[in-house]
This record gives C-alpha cells, structure tokens and sequence, in this order.
C-alpha cells in the first residue's frame, strides 16, 4: 500500500465511511500492531452494528453502495419500498414503523417533523453533507425554522410524455393533454396515481396555482378530472409497461419516468407544460427516536459521499443537485434536457406544500376520481 | 360415555375464542368505533360521534356495482367452468389418477399470487395477446385495464378454490345412489342431472358463495388488470387508508362489506338448507 492509497483510507476512515475495524484491516495497521503485541486505542469513533431499515422507493437506491456499507461497517440494511408519501406516512401514522431513515419528498417533510417521526439533523455526524454545494432551493425545503430535518438526495421535474408515434399534433400544455385525451386521443391517456401530482396539474389546466386549496378552483378541477376519466386507458404510476407496448401514448409522469423511456423509445418526447407544473426533490431522513441512529446516520453519510453517490446516479436516474457528484457525472448527463431542463423552464414550476398534500379536499377529489 | 368431560371440552375452546377475540372481533370493534370518528387534519383518525361516514359511502356506489357484478358473475364462471373438472376428478377418476389431478388443480398455489396476476398483466398488455392477434390477422385490440381483463383473471385465480370445493361436494355423492339410479333404467346423462346435482346443491352453493366472498375482497387483480379503470370496495378501502388517509370512511366502507359478506353467508346457509330439505322430501 503506498502513501496516496494510505491516505484515502485515512480520508474515508475520518468521514466515518468504514468502520475503525475494517480500516485496520484493509491498511495492515491492524497485523502490524498485532504482530507488535500492541492492542488499538478505544474506539475513536462509535463501533457500528446491527440493522438499520430505509423507507425508500422503487429503483431508488444502489444495492453496490448498500452492499459496500454493509462490507464497511457490518451494519445490515433493510429496505422497506413505498409507492407513494402518502403511504410511508401512513405507516408512521399507525405507530412503530420500524425505520431508521426515511425517504420523503420535500412536500412531507414538514408533516413528518409536525408529528416528530423525524429529528433535526446532527449535521456533525454527515461530514459527507454541505448545504453550499446542493442548490439553495433545495436546501430552503429541507429547513424548518432554521433546523435542517433533511438532505438533498435527487430531484426532478413532473410533466408528461407524449409518444410522438402516435400523437402527431404538438403536446405542449396541459390544456393540450386534457383536450387532446378527451378528444382526438380518447382512451390513450394515463393519469398518475398520485394525488398532489394529478390534481395539481388538473388546476394548472385553469391557470391556478399547483397548490391551490380554494374550494372553488378545486370544484373545476374535480370537473375537470371526472369528465377525462371515462377517455383514460388508466390511473397508475406504473404505467411505463403500457406506454413501451403502445396501449398508451400519451402518460402524466415524473422526470425520471421520461428518462428511463426516452433511453430505451426515440420517439418519447417529455413536456414541462407550458402553464407550469411541479418541481420536486427527495431527501433523506432521520427517523425520531429510532433504534440505531449510529448506524443510520452513518448510511445516510455513505450515501452523500460523492463517488458513491454518483453510483447512486446508475439506478434511479434522477438528476442530482450536488456540484461535487455533477463533476464525476459524464457531460451527457448533466446536458441532458430532461434531467437538467433549461433554467427558464424551470422557473415557471411550483414546489408541492404540505397543505397541498394533505388537504382532506384534494385526497377526497382524487378517491372520487378513481372510484368514478 | 363421551371421551372428555364437558368441563374438560370448555377449557379447551379456550385458545381457539381468545384467538378470535384477539384477531377478530378486536379488529372489527376498532374498525366499527373508527367508522364513527372524523379524519384528523393530517389523516387518520381522530375522535367523534358522526353517521356521515356512511352518507359518503354513496359516493362510492360505483365501486359497490362493480365489485357485485364481477364477483358474482366470476364466481359464476367458476362454478361453470369448475363443475366439469370437479366431476370427473370425483366420479371418473380413481386410484393415484385423483391425486395427480387434484395436486395438478393446486399446482398454481405453489407460485405467489402477484407473480402469477402480474403474468396476466403481460399476457393482456400490447406485447402479448393483442400482439399476437394483430400478427395472426384479427387487427389491433386492447385488452388491459377493461372489465373482460379482470374477469379473466378472477376466474383464473379462483378457479383452483372452486374445483377443490366442487370436489369434496361430487365427492360426497355415494356411488351406491348413482349405481341404483343406473339399475333403475336411467342413463348416465340424465343421472347426472336428476341424482348427482341435486345432491350436490348445498355443495355447489358453498363453493359458489365462498368463491364469491372471496373476490369480493379482492384488490390486487383489479389493480394490475383494471389500472384504476375498474374498480373494487377494496381499491376503495386501500386508497382511503393508504392514499387519503381518511380511516373513518375506509373504516365504515369496511364494514358495509363485513355485513355484505355476512348478509351473503347467511343467504347461502338459507339456500344450503332449503336444498338439502327438498332432497329429504323427494
């Protein structure tokens, strides 16, 4: 081992990346000293063990990087996958949830803290996390009176895709997705599964805020929704299947939905609709009270590391808003239009709020609309 | 002399009623008080007194009709299709043949049951039959997330329940009977209908109704086949749990199904009854 190799384990050692054993053992020092009949100091750092349990999403994190956490530390790692906010909080809701990390998007975390099934963050033990390399729109949604309760993880835009196969009139608006599925396109379209997300685009088709909770605004686009209903080939966020096969061609997603179809089908075409939309980000977070916070921190820390978190960049396909994970990624991607939408094209879009989320208003309408 | 005392015979169902009050008739008390409540600002439950719970069920009407109409009209495709397969294995079959057939009727079970709807989801999506039918000449079609695709796999998935259940009730048709229906000149066909269903009946009938309460609590298949297009109570109960996190109404719906199911139960036993009766009087 020469001094550059020394020193990264050194680097990866103080960030709390391995564990006081492992470092031992991958640098010698550990046979060395034993050889020497020296034993080591006391720990310098917390030993890890156990399990520890990560409300995620579907395709959302690197089984390498778990798998290396896990080599590290010793610490096993469950994951727990979610569809939906709405659903990981209701688990947390019932009591016991058993996790140690969460994966909200930014529109739950301020419930999450309300209800304290998450604590504000000891940024002491993610060395791996500074707030000045991550966009500040981003850092603004994961702070609660001046507490940091989150860190960035990936984030994305909501829209849809149109396949232009199929579809040979420009999509541009949601006026031209609702129009266009109750007219020309009828039984074609799919909607998501997702309350904040569908809904909100139903009141950007009048022009209102995606966040709206006025009663009035809400009652058109509850209108608005059941007359698509019965033009729709679905309501599911699983939907990429049906588009692939030609079923569907025109479908309201998230960015990374277009992404992953657009690799694979040259004639997906993703639209950040000209009335507005949503722009999002997931985050980690600490579970309040959970049963080993050692470790989760430790993991959430892993993950912020920049060469693992561009790994992470493999799997969910997400756009990342760190610069120092940015500059490991290949220009392609950080070019990309759908991941990385020109500024001007994001400026119109809304963060989803909490209000939005869990208004009793917008979750009736959107029951209503599935049940229709 | 009985072997156990009567006292001994109490003690013993000791396990099995702490069992149910435990997972049973707890359960359904909380979910009956949650009926009554209101959902909290952020979701849940939160204390009250209230009936709207079950006035709002009427904005689910259409979840109610569908669930009716596909499990009664499933369970009917079943009991037809089921009826043949469960004869011969019960009449025609004899020695290790019965085995192998009634082992090859459960063979499915061995695979999990959202593996084997999720195959259906591809069978049914563009890239299976449609695409076949298309290249055989039929032209384009569309099968997914459509009433005839989730009835297709209801019946598939319940199937195997009803042939088991048809089985144990051909099963139990002495052959003696059938024999002396022959002896007395009838033929093979007409002994079917004038000895052997009428027997069967009360089977036939708990088959149909176990079957049907079954897919009446079914959520998955139409889920995956019905894509939010065809929906049942139980997509309705899911989504208010899960998605809008209002309990008091999931949990009154909840309950128009318990008693929905028991309405069903007790309907059957009436019929089960009145069949076997008609048998005795013949």
């Amino acid at each position: 081992m020469d001094r550059k190799e020394l020193s990264i384990w050194v680097e990866k050692y103080r960030r709390g990346d391995i564990s006081r054993r492992n470092f031992l053992k991958v640098t010698g020092i550990g046979a060395t000293m034993a050889a020497l009949g020296l034993r080591s100091a006391p720990a310098l750092a917390q030993e890890l063990s156990g399990t520890v349990t990560l409300a995620t999403w579907p395709n959302y994190q690197n089984q390498a990087n778990i798998d290396a956490f896990t080599a590290n530390t010793g610490v096993n790692v469950n994951m727990a996958i979610f569809g939906s906010n709405e659903e990981m909080m209701a688990k947390m809701q019932a009591g016991d949830s058993g996790f140690d990390i969460v994966v909200p998007s930014n529109y739950a975390i301020s419930p999450y803290a309300k209800a304290k099934f998450i604590e504000p963050l000891d940024l002491s033990l993610l060395p791996n996390y500074d707030p000045s390399v991550v966009d500040p729109r981003f850092v603004e949604q994961a702070t609660i009176d001046g507490n940091t309760y989150a860190v960035h993880k990936n984030w994305g835009t909501s829209g849809f895709v149109v396949n232009t196969d199929t579809v040979k009139t420009p999509f541009t608006s949601w006026k031209d997705y609702f129009d266009g599925i109750r007219g020309e396109y009828s039984g074609y379209g799919i909607a998501l599964d997702h309350p904040l997300d569908t809904v909100g685009f139903a009141l950007k088709y009048f022009g209102y805020s995606f966040n709206s909770i006025e009663d009035s605004q809400l009652k058109q686009a509850e209108e608005l929704l059941l007359d698509l209903k019965p033009h729709l080939f679905a309501i599911s966020s699983d939907f990429q299947p049906m588009i692939r096969s030609g079923d569907a061609s025109i479908a309201m997603c998230w960015s990374f939905d277009a992404k992953q179809l657009s690799r694979d089908m040259s004639t997906i075409q993703y639209v950040i609709a000209s009335e507005g939309g949503e722009i999002w980000s997931d985050f980690y977070t600490i579970i309040n009270g959970g049963q080993n916070r050692p470790a989760a921190y430790a993991l959430v820390n892993h993950m912020l590391e920049p060469t693992v978190n561009a790994k992470e960049f493999d799997v969910h396909g997400s756009a990342i808003s760190d610069s120092r994970v940015l500059a490991l990624l290949p220009p392609e991607v950080t070019t990309d239009p759908i991941l990385y939408p020109a500024k001007e094209l994001l400026t119109p879009l809304e963060f989803g709020t909490a209000e939005a989320m869990t208004n009793p208003h917008r979750t009736e309408i959107m029951a209503r609309f599935k049940a229709a | 002399m009985p072997i156990l005392s009567t006292k001994a015979a109490r003690w013993m169902l000791l396990p099995g009623c702490a069992l149910l009050a435990i997972t049973l008739v707890g359960p359904l008390l909380t979910t009956l008080v949650f009926s009554l409540g209101e959902r909290a600002a952020n979701g849940g439950y939160q204390p009250a007194l209230t009936l709207t719970n079950f006035i709002d069920i009427a904005t689910r009407s259409s979840a109610y009709l569908s669930t009716l109409k596909l499990a009664g009209l499933g369970a009917a495709a079943c009991a037809l299709v089921g009826m043949p397969v469960a004869y011969f294995i019960a009449k025609r079959l004899t020695g290790p043949w019965r085995f192998i057939m009634l082992f090859l009727v459960v063979l499915p079970f061995f695979t999990s049951f959202v593996a084997r709807t999720y195959a259906w989801y591809f069978i049914l999506g563009g890239r299976g039959l449609p695409a076949l039918l298309d290249w055989m000449g039929f032209g384009r079609f569309r099968l997914l997330n459509s009433e005839p695709a989730v009835f297709a796999g209801v019946v598939y998935a319940y199937l195997p329940i009803m042939i088991l259940t048809l089985f144990i009730a051909f099963d139990r048709v002495g052959n003696d009977l059938i024999e002396a229906s022959y002896d007395l000149g009838r033929g093979r066909i007409e002994t079917v209908f004038s000895v052997v269903l009428p027997l069967a009946l009360p089977g036939i009938i708990s088959g149909y109704t176990l079957v049907f309460m079954l897919l009446s609590g079914e959520y998955l298949i139409p889920m995956l086949l019905g894509g939010g297009k065809v929906y049942f109570i139980g997509n309705a109960i899911v989504d208010l749990f899960l998605q809008s996190r209002n309990w008091p109404l999931g949990s009154a719906i909840a309950i128009t199904l318990v008693l929905m199911l028991t309405l069903a139960a007790t309907l059957s036993q009436i019929a089960q009854r009145a069949t076997t009766h008609a048998d005795r009087a013949d």
